[in-house]
Order: C-alpha cells, then structure tokens, then sequence
C-alpha cells in the first residue's frame, strides 16, 4: 500500500509533465530561443527559474525541453521494448540453437560499454533527435529481451499454449495471441524503467554535445550549457536536473508500483 | 477410424535415451470409448501427444505410422497437420486450471478453432461457441466470463467445448478427470459419454485409473514401460487378465475395494 502510493504519487507528476510538455506553446511564458534580459539573471517574478547566460528564460527552455526529453525517452523505449520482445519471444518459444543465438547475441551487447557505442555511432551520423532516439533504443534492447525469453519460457510450460497447438494454431499466433498477452506484466515494468533509462541516457549524451542540438532545449543540454556558470548562476543547472531527477523517480515509482501489484507473492512478504 | 501402427517416441536426455512409447501398435475403431491404462511414466501420455504430433523437445516420434483416413499424420507437411488438430481430432487436457488461457473469455477460446478451420464470420462463430457451450451445459450467457471465474469442472466443460467446436471425429482426453473432485469427476464422465452419442465420436480416454476404464470404456489397452502389454475388451481384460502386470493392477483395484 505505502508503494503504491508512491506509485500514484509518480504518476501523477508524469501527468503533470506531460501536460506541462503538451502546452508548452500555451503555458510558456517566452519562447525557448528568446533573449529576453541581458545575460544571465536569478529567479525573479518576470523569470520564475532565471535565465540562462544568453538571456533566454529557463521554465520556457525547461518547457520545451520537457518535450524532446519525454519523447526521446518514450520512442527509445517504444524501440528498445519492440526488438527486445521479438527477439525474447522467439528465443524464448523456439529454444534450442534459435534461443542459443539469439542471447549470445544479447550477452555480447551488453559486454559492450554501451554509453562508448552510443557515441561513436553518433560520431558517425549527424547527431540530431531522432539519431538519438533510434540509437538509444538500439542499444537497450537487451535487458527486455533477457526478461521476455524467461516470461516465454515460463509460459511454454503451461497447458493452455499446447492447448493451443492443438486446436491448430501457428506458431505467430500462439506467440501473438496466447503467450505475449500473459507476458505483459513484467514488459509494462521494463518500460517504465526502461524509459527512465533513456531519459537518462539522453541527458548523459546532450551533456557531452553528442546528442540534442543547441538552439533546441532538451533538459541534458540545458545541463550542459550551465557548466561553465555552475557558480554564478546555479538555477541553469539546478532547475534541469532537478526535472531529470524528478521524472526518473517517477518513472521508477510507477514501475516498482506496477511491479507490486503484478506479483501476490511480494504483496505479502513485503507488508 | 484412426490406426497407429509401431510407434516409438523417444526422450533425449543427459542421462541418455528413454524409449517413453516403444513400438505401439493399436487401433481405435468407430464410436468407440478406447481406455489407455498405464502407471505414470507408461508412456501414455506421450503416447496421446504422439497422436497429433505435439510432442516437443527433448522428445523426438522416432518411427511409426498415424493412419487418419488413409493419411499418415506423421508424414502431413505443417500444414495440413494443422487442418488436422482440432478439426479432425481435438484434445482435452489434464489440468483445467492451465489448460484455458487467463487473458482470453471463454468463448473467444472456444470460437478460435472455430475461425481457424472454418472461415466463417465472428458472429457465426460466436453462435457456434454459444451452441458448443449449451452441448456441455454452460449457460451461453457466460460466453463472455473469464476462465478464473468459474469452478475447475466447469471449466473442464469449457476445454471440451472447445474441443468440440470444429465436431471432430476423434477426441483424445489425457487425464481429463485427475485434477477434480470425485462427485465433478462422475459429472465430467458423464458428459463424456453423452457427446459422445451425440457428436457420435469416438474417444480415446488415457488414465491410470482402471475404475474410470471399467465405467467408461468399451476396450483397454494396458501400458507398460512405453509398450503395450495387454489389449482386449474391457471387461475381458479385468475379469480375466492375462498378463502378470495387468493382474497386479487388476488385484489393486480390488483390495482397494
């Protein structure tokens, strides 16, 4: 129960942030490229969050930003939970020397540090949004596949998918119909992580100039635009990571609160 | 109707090769209830899931013919094998509490093989799940309910109504009754005969209870270590036995009352 309404609590704000995202347009007070005071300038009744050291207003970069950052982490993870699923679905449902390859595949990927991946490929392709969206769910496919293929390998056991079989059905319709639904538990869980995750990922690569490009605001360039004035004017850096900081947590409340409900197991041991 | 002729199914495991159904010759004849009787391990199981080609790894159908109107279901391309499961011959399983899927309503279950072999529009096959329902005596207005909310028996009736929805010729019923009580027990039996006459099947009843065969059955075929030991009409074969192992279990039976 005292998780759950963390849960509720997360959800909640990622509501909020999503309106917040949504009406950006509407609720933003300038716009995110705006010179609006001559440098930077703390929190006052003019600029709520202060500006930043060209003079843009910060809540309206932070608004914007709220935008790419939530739909990079959302398209990452839409990715990442799509490769990921088939490819734990067909490790998982066909086994043997399919499953084999298919994980030692997965177990290469994550030996390879995946932020120095992310990286060089983004090195080699112009760095825009949407390069950083399929890049980061390229590379975090991984752990979903890991979790679906143990979810299959449990559910093939169960007599409802050779009942299946035995009505006739095929092996993409007993995938499809009969075994992914009964998996989506644990996927929920993983996208929400997972999706915290990207948001995450995306700051680091927006931090280090290889991700979201300036003019655009995303909160991990925002970040990176404070560096140099982290002591002269700490609400560029503090109002960005706080939002970051926020909206992960939140993310993760909600799918340790999915992950409760879903499992009677640990409702019980846990209260 | 249906004739197996020296089937074998083997099980690759680290230990080695377990020879579950060793060269199993038999055959079932029309509108008839056909009992396997075997101990766990017989091999009658395995030899149930052999009959439509389900078995999956580690075990392997090594040789045999599965002689369905004068095809060989072990030589049927993917395919047409898939014209065969649930149309020609259809299953019911042990378990009622897994055999359903949790996610699924009753009748969306029961209309799937319906749609898979039949091509015909939802609504028909929604009347037919419906119709399937009324066969084993669910009220049709539940078609809607999911499995978790009905009793074991009743969903028991729902696997055989999906078993039925495409009026096969030949219903296969691994350990249908195990999992339930005994008065749901005598109830499931029942049914069994009654859509039998009524869908005029013939049924092939796998079980390790040799009460059940007696009841239900109109011959048996005794399992033993994967191979067929004794063969006869039913009560022939328990009024006088006349292998060593099937009197055993016939000896069983009676001290147990």
């Amino acid at each position: 129960m005292r998780r759950n309404k963390a849960a509720i609590f997360g959800l909640a704000i990622m509501a909020i942030f999503l309106g917040l995202a949504i009406f950006a347009p509407v609720i933003a007070p300038y716009s995110p490229d705006e010179i609006s005071s001559a440098g930077a300038s703390p929190p006052s009744w003019q600029h709520l969050f202060g500006t930043d050291d060209l003079g843009r207003d910060v809540l309206s970069r932070s608004l914007y930003g709220a935008r790419i950052s939530l739909s990079v982490g959302a398209v990452a993870v839409v990715i990442a939970l799509l490769l990921g699923t088939l490819a734990g679905a067909v490790a998982g449902y066909y086994g043997g020397w399919v499953d084999g390859s298919i994980m030692r595949a997965v177990d290469v990927m994550f030996a390879f540090p995946s932020i120095f991946l992310i990286l060089a490929i983004q090195a080699m392709l112009t760095p825009n949004i949407y390069n950083v969206m399929f890049v980061i769910g390229l590379t975090s496919w991984m752990g979903v596949a890991r979790l679906v293929r143990g979810e299959f390998l449990r559910i093939r056991q169960l007599q409802y998918v050779e009942a299946a079989r035995a009505i006739g059905c095929g092996d993409l319709r007993i995938i499809f119909r009969h075994m992914l639904p009964n998996a989506q538990g644990p996927i929920i869980v993983a996208a929400t992580l997972g999706m915290a995750g990207a948001i995450l990922t995306e700051s680091a690569l927006s931090f280090l100039g290889m991700g979201v490009q300036p003019p655009m605001s995303s909160w991990g360039n925002m970040l990176m635009d404070s560096q140099a004035y982290m002591r002269d004017a700490p609400w560029m850096s503090i109002i960005p990571g706080l939002l970051i900081m926020v909206t992960v947590l939140s993310l993760y409340f909600i799918g340790e609160g999915v992950r409760e409900t879903l499992s009677p197991k640990e409702r019980h041991a846990g209260s | 109707m249906l004739e197996v002729r020296n089937l074998s199914v083997n099980y690759y495991v680290d230990e080695g090769t377990v020879n579950a159904v060793a060269g199993v010759t038999f055959n079932l004849k029309e509108g008839e209830i056909l009992g396997i009787l075997g101990e766990s391990g017989s091999g009658k199981s395995t030899l149930g899931f052999a009959l439509l080609r389900l078995v999956d790894r580690p075990g392997e159908i090594v040789s045999g013919e599965i002689i369905l109107n004068g095809l060989d279901i072990l030589l049927m391309p993917e395919r047409e094998l898939r014209r065969v499961r649930g149309a020609q011959i259809a299953m019911v399983f042990q378990d009622p509490f897994t055999a359903l899927n949790p996610v699924l309503t009753i009748g969306e279950q029961i209309m799937e093989p319906i749609v898979l072999h039949q091509g015909v529009k939802r609504g028909e096959a929604r009347a037919k799940a419906a119709e399937a329902l009324r066969a084993v005596k669910i009220d049709p207005a539940r078609i809607d309910d999911y499995p978790h909310q009905f009793s074991g028996g009743m969903r028991q009736r729902v696997v055989i109504a999906m078993a039925l929805a495409c009026r096969p010729k030949i219903l296969i019923a691994d350990e249908p009754t195990t999992a339930l009580d005994v008065t749901i027990q005598a109830e499931i039996l029942a049914l069994l005969r009654e859509i039998k006459n009524q869908f005029n099947l013939s049924i092939i009843y796998i079980t390790h209870n040799f009460g059940i065969i007696r009841q239900l059955c109109d011959r048996v075929v005794v399992m033993h270590r994967g191979a067929i030991v004794e063969e006869g009409k039913t009560h022939l074969v328990f009024d006088q036995p006349k292998e060593p192992y099937t009197k055993k279990l016939v000896d069983c039976l009676r001290e147990l009352g």
